[in-house]
């Protein structure tokens, strides 16, 4: 019987004491058919009679309580119609179930009908009375003696019932010992076969438990690689976001700041323009010094003018003087009469020498003043020239300044443009970088629960172990086992399974190593 | 008490007698006569006069006759009826000196024609000038007599 269902064990466990029982019942059946029948028998016929038998004695009874009463009312009022009719039924039902002589039956009615006749007779006489009293007795007799036959019949119908029913009762103790038998016979097959299939399929769930286990201590290590991973690389996502947040606060910096060096570059540059338009009016100022100047120079030919004329004034006080030599020498040649002349050309002399003093004093002066003119002149145009010089060399620096204040500001605009492409790329990076890191994070929470759901599956999968331990106590016993295993495995709902000494394999054992150890991880699982 | 006639060659005064001195005029051009004495200037057409021009800066130790300055006049000496016209640096003054304030020099330098020495006022010191040697009347003359 190989690889049958449970089912057709369990078909065949039911089916064989029904297939008893309903053999026993069949041999039983008839028995208790007779059984059934002689009881039936009883009630139709012995305790029929038996209850017929007792109506109409009563009904006689009560007649007769009525007839002695010797009411001739009464005799003739419905109640003792009524009992009549009571009598006669049963009389009928009687004869029906009456097994013996039914001559006996009919002797009992006649009796009766003769009993009854004289009881509705008026006339009332003593010999009529004793007549009455006999036929009563006489009825009564015959009534007990139907009962007592009936009795005697309904006894022997007991004993034979009795009988069957002691037969029914060992047919059913000898069916139950023998179905008893053959089921503890039969059950002990089955549950040896069940036995044998369940080891078989504990062992495979053994087997696979196993694997299950190693397979989620395998799959707890990796999440809790993937887990460490993970958090190793939120941890770089966190550092990377804030070197983002610090870079690009940098490069809002660089943007602020290449505002600033715009707007002091345009500043800059205004100023120089401004520089520029005050050096053009500087320069124009200093042309008008240079302007002045020339007056001044002009104020000099003025001067010289003036010197010229005093230079005339000169000749004038030479010649003069001359005249007056003239005069002097002629007033000396007059002699005598010169005198007087004399005085006038010492005084002529004398005036020319006033004159020609005032007239080299003013020739001085002139000169002084002409030099000082001269030295202001040309230190106004030296001043003026050095200071064109100068307002020329600051106006092409001021234009250099200008023109590199304007190419600062141009630089400055491209930085300014490419900082804000960096910064908008640093916020796309950002975006990116906080999209990454929503990702690992939820990556993260995905490896927790990744490596919650693989210690469930761990705690799973020595439940499991436990259960088919349980199965196996179930199948095995608890003392020794088939397969050499030592007592000393145990499961308990959380603590390792230690698998120690199982086979002598070395793959068996490397693969209890890693067990234990990656149990040991297992364990610390608990501290999270 | 005679006057005298002071006039500057060279940044030294010099005075001769007033009575010497004739005219001073101013200065007119000079025709160049070649000459072998290098003192004879040439000529000059004073009033349609023909005067000698002598140059006496060479007896002064001067130097030729520089460039006429504007103070530069032509002195005209009357001597022994040779005029003769001097070009003089400047014209200064005429001075009335005392014979006595005139100190002697003949004997301390061995100079041609400063004959003396007068100190003024002002302290300065006026080299009286012996016109005739001053003025070469010696070579006139020859140079009259040989004509």
């Amino acid at each position: 019987m190989k690889k049958m269902k449970i089912s057709h064990y369990l078909w065949i466990l039911v089916f064989l004491p029904i297939f008893i029982l309903s053999g026993m019942f069949y041999l039983g059946q008839s028995s208790l058919a007779s059984v059934g029948n002689f009881m039936d028998k009883l009630y139709r016929h012995p305790y029929a009679v038996s209850s017929s038998i007792k109506d109409i004695k009563g009904g006689i009874l009560e007649l007769q309580c009525l007839n002695l009463e010797d009411d001739q009312s009464l005799l003739n009022s419905r109640k003792v119609e009524n009992i009549d009719r009571n009598i006669e039924k049963s009389i009928e039902v009687l004869k029906t179930s009456y097994l013996g002589e039914r001559e006996h039956v009919l002797k009992l009615e006649s009796k009766y009908k003769m009993w009854i006749d004289t009881l509705f007779e008026r006339k009332s006489s003593s010999t009529d009375a004793d007549k009455k009293n006999l036929h009563y007795n006489d009825l009564l007799a015959n009534v007990e003696s139907i009962n007592m036959y009936a009795d005697s019949k309904g006894k022997d119908f007991y004993l034979k019932a009795s009988a069957y029913r002691n037969q029914a009762t060992s047919i059913f103790i000898y069916t139950v010992i023998g179905s008893i038998i053959i089921l503890i016979f039969a059950s002990s097959l089955i549950s040896k076969r069940l036995n044998s299939e369940v080891f078989a399929i504990m062992l495979k769930l053994k087997r696979g438990g196993e694997v299950v286990l190693n397979e989620s201590n395998e799959i707890t290590k990796s999440s809790k690689t993937l887990s460490d991973g993970t958090n190793d690389s939120a941890s770089a996502l966190q550092e990377s976001a804030s070197s983002m947040e610090e870079l690009s606060a940098m490069v809002k910096n660089n943007v602020l700041q290449a505002q600033k060096s715009k707007d002091l570059s345009q500043e800059m540059e205004e100023s120089a323009k401004l520089v520029c338009e005050k050096t053009t009016e500087l320069i124009g100022s200093m042309d008008r010094i240079s302007e002045s100047n020339q007056d001044i120079a002009s104020l000099v030919f003025a001067i010289e003018e003036i010197a010229e004329k005093t230079k005339i004034i000169d000749d004038i006080v030479f010649q003069t003087k001359i005249l007056s030599f003239n005069a002097s020498v002629e007033a000396e040649r007059a002699g005598e009469f010169g005198r007087g002349f004399s005085v006038v050309a010492q005084e002529v002399s004398n005036l020319a020498k006033m004159s020609g003093r005032a007239s080299t004093e003013i020739a001085v002066i002139v000169k002084n003043s002409v030099k000082n003119a001269q030295v202001i002149y040309e230190s106004n145009k030296s001043r003026v020239e050095n200071g064109t010089f100068l307002v020329n060399d600051t106006a092409s620096f001021i234009k250099k300044i200008e023109d590199d204040s304007k190419n600062i500001r141009q630089n400055v605009e491209q930085i300014l443009s490419a900082s804000q492409d960096q910064a908008a790329g640093i916020s796309q990076m950002n975006e990116a970088i906080s999209q990454l890191d929503q990702t690992t994070q939820l990556n993260a929470s995905m490896a927790t629960q990744s490596s919650n759901a693989s210690f469930e599956l761990n705690q799973q999968a020595l439940n499991l172990q436990s259960i088919v331990k349980e199965l196996e106590f179930l199948v095995k016993g608890q003392s020794r086992d088939q397969d050499g295993e030592t007592k000393n495995d145990q499961v308990s709902g959380g603590k390792v399974l230690l698998l120690q000494n199982r086979k002598n394999e070395k793959s068996e054992d490397k693969r209890n190593e890693e067990i234990k150890k990656i149990a040991n991880g297992a364990n610390s699982w608990d501290k999270i | 008490m005679k006057k005298y006639f002071v006039f500057i060659m060279g940044e030294k005064r010099f005075a001769v007698p007033m009575l010497e001195v004739e005219e001073v005029v101013l200065p007119i051009e000079i025709s160049v006569i070649p000459e072998q004495e290098k003192c004879l200037k040439g000529v000059v057409n004073l009033r349609g006069e023909i005067v000698t021009v002598v140059d006496i800066k060479i007896k002064l130790g001067l130097g030729e006759t520089s460039i006429i300055d504007r103070k530069t006049c032509f002195v005209i000496f009357n001597l022994e009826g040779h005029k003769v016209a001097v070009m003089v640096d400047e014209v200064e003054d005429v001075v009335q000196m005392e014979e006595t304030e005139i100190k002697d020099v003949r004997d301390l330098r061995k100079t041609k024609f400063v004959e003396g020495i007068y100190r003024t006022k002002n302290d300065q010191l006026i080299l009286i000038a012996n016109t005739r040697k001053l003025l070469e009347i010696d070579l006139l003359e020859k140079i009259r007599n040989a004509a």
